[in-house]
């Protein structure tokens, strides 16, 4: 009965690999891989030899940690707020309304966040009325860069991203709030010594999972905000395996870097396994 | 969420609590603005006059010059109809599939009495954070012929590995002495999946066809690289390139002079494609927040 | 549960099956890559240059007698007409398949060309029963590399394959992916031909470096048809202030000075919205005035790039002093075209750059709504000192390069196909490719082909969204644009004295001809200038900001060029540029 899913497996993830060994060749697109010149290693290292080298590695360590530290709490803080809320209905209606951004498409959502963040943005000129900056465009700023990529991350993410934590609130055993209550704990007091232990499974889970892609920031958006007073700050390994592969068609470089990209996400993953299981006692294996 | 809280709330009820109740019901409400202009920001400028929304700036509380004109430009464009239905059949066949594979990936995972599991679980693992990348992929899908069909959409996002671990755990959470009574009635584990453990986690459940609905119904770049039969697009791919083709920067690099597609006629194709989901949205969530209530009771 | 032990047996066998065939498919694509370089030599004799030719020939193009745009279209299409060398509809004309671009123009009431008027005339006036397969709008490259990658080419592909792949026509060819034209010019394509020996520039263009022609591409030889992009400005600003429209940039000063001062512009000069400093000052616009050009460029036979020019400085330094006397628009490196059009309609922009139709016009009729007396016109490229000529302005070449048709080396079609193709230059093919079908979209009144009342002024959608369901012309394929065309698509007197304007340029001395670069060179070539241009990019526009010191030009800017390998990316320009002289 897992034969189909082991299948899946290989046909869709494992033979791709295989196909990954272009990166080792110098690969023109039409030729049987093993006819192209075999240029072992020589990718990476033009890679590692490349100006963007560092300024693509620091910024997607940077932004990708202020992604997760910023991002990964915000939907449990808001699932357990909307656990808090008295009125049902209400909870549903704040709920139903959290959702929506991830329902639109990344398109439309840097769209919008352009004009917001323009000259003429809403943003911009409630922030220039105030005195607080001057009337130009958010973006146009380097330093502003990593606070709106991650504010709006969290803007469209944070809802969608709650439901799994309140399924987990869901699942948390009553009897233990009513022995809770029973010997007098506050609601704090059952937010620290129930809720919390109850949804820690769930978290640690998430957190592993989201450390294991630390390497991982998507090109899409980064293309679709960044310009050239924020290249400095924005542009990550995959904008740039993105240009160098589908924009320069250097398809053997652009998966020699796109390698070397899944490696560390290896490297960070095995080692945050290990020091959770180290910690918590619990691991993803 | 809901009944557990109030139950709660019955037995104690201080003038701190009240404070914060009344403080948490604000917070969200201002959560809930934030939230909701953006998107109310897209209709008003759909509604717009053209010129007239070329010359605002600033916020829009309702559209500039009501005009109907960019809905009428955009039920002439012939991509909107067959798009939508594959999108539909993208997410209800796409989804349907992923169900079954899923749930029969997390059950054998969530086993931990057989020897198999542990490499299978790695196995599994390892496809999440190393791949091939895009260009083998490609090649890959090409190879195995599905190129240009509406499967080479559906089938390698067959299995999300992040909502398997999900639902592993989900399972792993099911209490093993039922399984165990099951099993000395003679059940194997099709009856062990199908009668306990599915029924146990409709709420897991729940969440996975919305996790997944939502996932094809915004997916573009997959059919990006494998679909050219323009008859075979899902909604997002025309929408894109609406979106794109409005872009002067595409058009610089084409070097030609070209009439553009005005700004009204690119939010009201925003709202076409967003707002079935989002409409269809309230009445899923009330199974949806069925399916999580039942759990909850049962759990 | 049966459903999905079914699904896990298909998926199982699919795996077998597939995986089985997986190894032995990588190898069956290779055979035809020899096959395609023994096909070429027969007419090579043929394609060598004519020598009396001299290297200016690019001139002849605008010599061509384009006062006649009341008449006749090109001579050479009548005289297909008279010959009808090959019969058109072909006798037992094959099923084609044809990749190419599909043009926001067709897409707004077409799900693909397929659907057209067009497509129905042209399936029955070459007896080819052609399909036309569209890429994703905006991912046209990206497609077209995973095509090549999948090594599934339809009959007939249109692309840029000069530049657009890697190595050029050139490698295209020895590669097996398309076919040399050569041997079949005189059999298949004589119309076409005719143009290439009439035309020497066409003729050099529409080869590689060795001499093989490649594909079919659209003509664009009359002069004011080249042309529709350039500086624009308020006119009605001007009036009111009393101040001529500016030449120099000493005079642009001032004019930008005023409209901030007196018509509180916050962003008096506006740009368009860019991913490349060379779009940003796109086709030369100010840089051209310090005499050099916003990336590569020609003079006197040599290859430059403008940013490694000392000039480049000049001109930043005067950037940056506009930058920070608030005469350039201070979101200029982020504003989308939507937000630079909505700082012209709102007075907070008095100039910027742009095209005839899609800017001027379309600003012009928004205007119309909104403030009546605002009047936008087109002038000349800024200069540095009065009198001179710029250097450099938009003009497209007399062969348009990425609209190149080229035919698929493998196609079991390939002579039907070079028929098919050739047909866009007969007669007949001209007038269906520029006007549509006669009776329907056009008339003939006194010689003088006449598109119909409901095409130029449609009752829903636009002129080039009606004209395109029958006729190819509002962008572009394997025919030659007619000037008519344009003077009825385009012919409004505000756009067609803007371009009187735009091309008064001296452009043709210094823009860089489409040079292929070969395929080892070609490699450290594209890293280069994807280096380049990211970083001159980005320092550039920090220069302009200020948020670099300009004083750090030779210490650090030079530098780090010749460290990216600057060098080395114009030797090699010039090697190509020079093949490109010896055509």
């Amino acid at each position: 009965m897992l034969l189909p899913v082991l299948a899946f497996y290989l046909l869709f993830c494992y033979k791709p690999m295989y196909g990954a060994l272009i990166a080792f060749f110098d690969f023109t697109p039409g030729i049987p891989l093993f006819d192209n010149k075999f240029i072992g290693a020589r990718n990476f290292l033009d890679f590692f030899a490349n100006r963007t080298f560092s300024r693509v590695m620091r910024n997607t360590l940077t932004i990708s940690l202020a992604t997760i530290a910023c991002g990964f709490p915000a939907p449990i803080a808001l699932a357990l707020l909307l656990n808090e809320l008295r009125s049902r209905r209400y909870s549903r209606v704040v709920q139903t309304v959290s959702y929506m951004p991830h329902f639109i498409s990344l398109v439309v959502i840097c769209g919008m966040i352009r004009d917001f963040t323009g000259s003429h943005g809403v943003i911009v000129q409630a922030l220039a009325s105030l005195g607080l900056m001057e009337p130009v465009a958010m973006l146009s700023k380097s330093r502003m860069f990593l606070p709106i990529y991650v504010i709006s991350d969290i803007w469209q993410g944070v809802g969608y991203g709650s439901i799994i934590y309140l399924a987990a609130l869901t699942g948390i055993d009553q009897e233990q709030y009513e022995a809770a209550t029973i010997d007098g704990a506050g609601r704090w007091k059952q937010l620290l010594h129930v809720t919390l232990p109850g949804i820690a499974p769930t978290v640690m889970t998430m957190l592993l999972l989201r450390l294991g892609r630390v390497m991982n920031v998507g090109f899409e958006k980064i293309i679709l905000l960044y310009n050239a007073q924020t290249y400095e700050v924005a542009d990550v390994i995959s904008s740039y395996v993105y240009r160098v592969g589908l924009q320069q068609f250097d398809y053997s470089y652009s998966t020699a870097v796109g390698l070397f990209n899944s490696a560390i996400n290896l490297i960070v993953l095995v080692l945050a396994n290990a020091a959770s299981k180290k910690t918590t006692g619990s691991g993803l294996w | 969420m809901g009944g557990a809280p109030q139950k709660r709330n019955r037995i104690k009820n201080s003038v701190g609590q009240s404070a914060f109740d009344a403080a948490n019901a604000c917070l969200m409400f201002v959560f809930m603005l934030a939230t909701l202009y953006p998107m109310l920001y897209v209709i008003f400028a759909s509604l717009s006059n053209s010129s007239e929304l070329m010359a605002h700036t600033g916020v829009l509380l309702r559209p500039a010059g009501f005009s109907l004109a960019a809905y009428q430009n955009v039920s002439r464009n012939k991509m909107i109809p067959s798009g939508f239905r594959n999108s539909i059949f993208i997410v209800v066949v796409g989804t349907a599939l992923n169900l079954a594979l899923t749930t029969v990936g997390a059950y054998f995972l969530s086993r931990r009495d057989q020897a198999l599991v542990k490499p299978v679980t790695l196995f599994i693992l390892f496809t999440m954070f190393f791949s091939g990348g895009m260009i083998p992929n490609y090649l890959n899908i090409d190879s195995l012929g599905l190129a240009d069909s509406l499967w080479a959409v559906i089938f390698p996002g067959a299995i999300n590995t992040f909502y398997l671990i999900i639902m592993r755990t989900s399972f792993m959470g099911i209490p093993s002495s039922l399984e165990e009574s099951a099993k000395l009635d003679g059940a194997n584990h099709f009856v062990i999946l199908a009668r306990i453990f599915l029924p146990l986690s409709k709420a897991v459940l729940a969440v996975m066809v919305l996790y997944y609905g939502v996932d094809h119904w915004n997916a573009w770049f997959n059919a990006m690289l494998y679909i050219r039969n323009r008859d075979l697009y899902p909604l997002q791919l025309t929408l894109r390139e609406i979106l794109i083709s409005n872009d002067m920067t595409q058009m610089v690099n084409m070097a030609a002079d070209a009439e553009r597609i005005s700004e009204t006629i690119k939010h009201a194709v925003i709202v076409v494609v967003t707002l079935p989901i989002l409409c269809l949205y309230p009445f899923l969530q009330k199974y949806f927040v069925k399916g999580v209530m039942i759990g909850a009771i049962k759990g | 549960m049966k459903r999905l032990q079914q699904l896990a047996l298909a998926l199982l066998a699919a795996s077998v099956f597939l995986g089985g065939c997986g190894g032995a498919a990588t190898s069956s694509t290779t055979a035809a890559s020899t096959t395609a370089a023994a096909a070429t030599p027969a007419t090579s004799a043929s394609a060598a240059p004519e020598p009396s030719q001299p290297d200016a020939s690019a001139e002849s193009s605008e010599a061509e007698p384009s006062s006649q745009a009341a008449g006749e279209p090109a001579a050479a299409a009548e005289d297909a007409a008279a010959g009808g060398e090959i019969a058109y509809p072909l006798e037992n004309g094959p099923s084609l398949t044809y990749w190419v671009q599909l043009n926001a123009n067709v897409s707004a009431g077409h799900k693909s060309l397929n659907e057209t008027r067009f497509a129905e005339a042209l399936i029955k006036q070459t007896g080819v029963q052609v399909e036309f397969i569209h890429p994703a709008q905006g991912q046209e490259t990206e497609q077209f590399n995973l095509m090549i990658a999948s090594g599934k080419m339809p009959d007939i592909v249109e692309n840029n394959w000069a530049q657009g792949y890697s190595g050029g026509a050139e490698n295209a060819i020895a590669n097996g992916l398309i076919v040399a034209l050569n041997g079949y010019l005189d059999s298949c394509a004589p119309d076409f031909k005719k143009y290439l020996d009439e035309y020497p520039v066409v003729n050099k263009m529409a080869k590689t470096d060795q001499g093989k022609y490649y594909g079919m591409m659209l003509l664009v030889l009359d002069g004011q048809i080249t042309t529709s992009y350039g500086p624009i400005i308020r006119a009605d600003w001007l009036e009111e202030l009393n101040l001529e429209a500016p030449e120099t940039i000493d005079e642009w000063t001032a004019v930008l000075t005023a409209f901030k001062e007196r018509k509180n512009a916050s962003a008096p000069l506006a740009l368009p919205s860019s991913d490349t400093f060379a779009n940003m000052f796109y086709a030369g616009a100010f840089i051209g005035a310090y005499e050099i050009g916003p990336q590569t460029y020609c003079h006197d036979g040599k290859v430059l790039y403008g940013p490694y020019q000392p000039q480049f400085k000049d001109f930043l330094v005067q950037m940056n002093s506009w930058y920070r006397d608030g005469l350039l628009d201070p979101s200029f490196t982020t504003n989308t075209d939507s937000e630079r059009n909505a700082n012209i309609l709102n007075g907070n922009s008095g100039a910027t750059l742009g095209w005839g139709s899609a800017t001027l016009d379309s600003l012009n009729r928004a205007f119309a709504d909104t403030d009546p007396d605002a009047r936008l016109i087109g002038i000349n490229y800024p200069v540095l000192n009065k009198g001179e000529t710029a250097m450099l302005g938009q003009k497209r070449f007399p062969v348009d390069m990425p609209t190149c048709a080229a035919v698929n080396a493998k196609s079991e079609h390939i002579e039907d196909a070079i028929k098919f193709l050739n047909y866009g230059y007969t007669y007949a093919g001209h007038m269906l490719n520029n006007f549509g079908i006669e009776g329907e979209s056009y008339n003939m009144i006194d010689g003088y082909p006449t598109v119909v009342s409901e095409i130029l002024e449609p009752a829903e959608g636009s002129v080039g969204q009606a004209w395109s369901n029958f006729a190819r012309a509002a962008y572009g394929s394997a025919y030659r644009q007619d000037p008519d065309y344009f003077a009825q698509y385009l012919g409004k007197p505000v756009v067609q004295d803007a371009i009187s304007h735009w091309t008064q340029t001296r452009n043709l001395d210094h823009a860089l001809p489409p040079i292929t670069v070969d395929v080892e060179a070609g490699k450290t070539y594209n890293k280069i200038a994807a280096d380049l241009d990211t970083y001159v990019f980005e320092w550039a526009v920090k220069a302009i900001t200020g948020d670099v010191s300009i004083d750090e030009f030779d210490t650090v800017f030079i530098p780090t060029l010749e460290g990216i390998g600057v060098k080395e990316a114009l030797e090699i320009q010039q090697q190509a540029y020079d093949r490109y002289l010896a055509r």
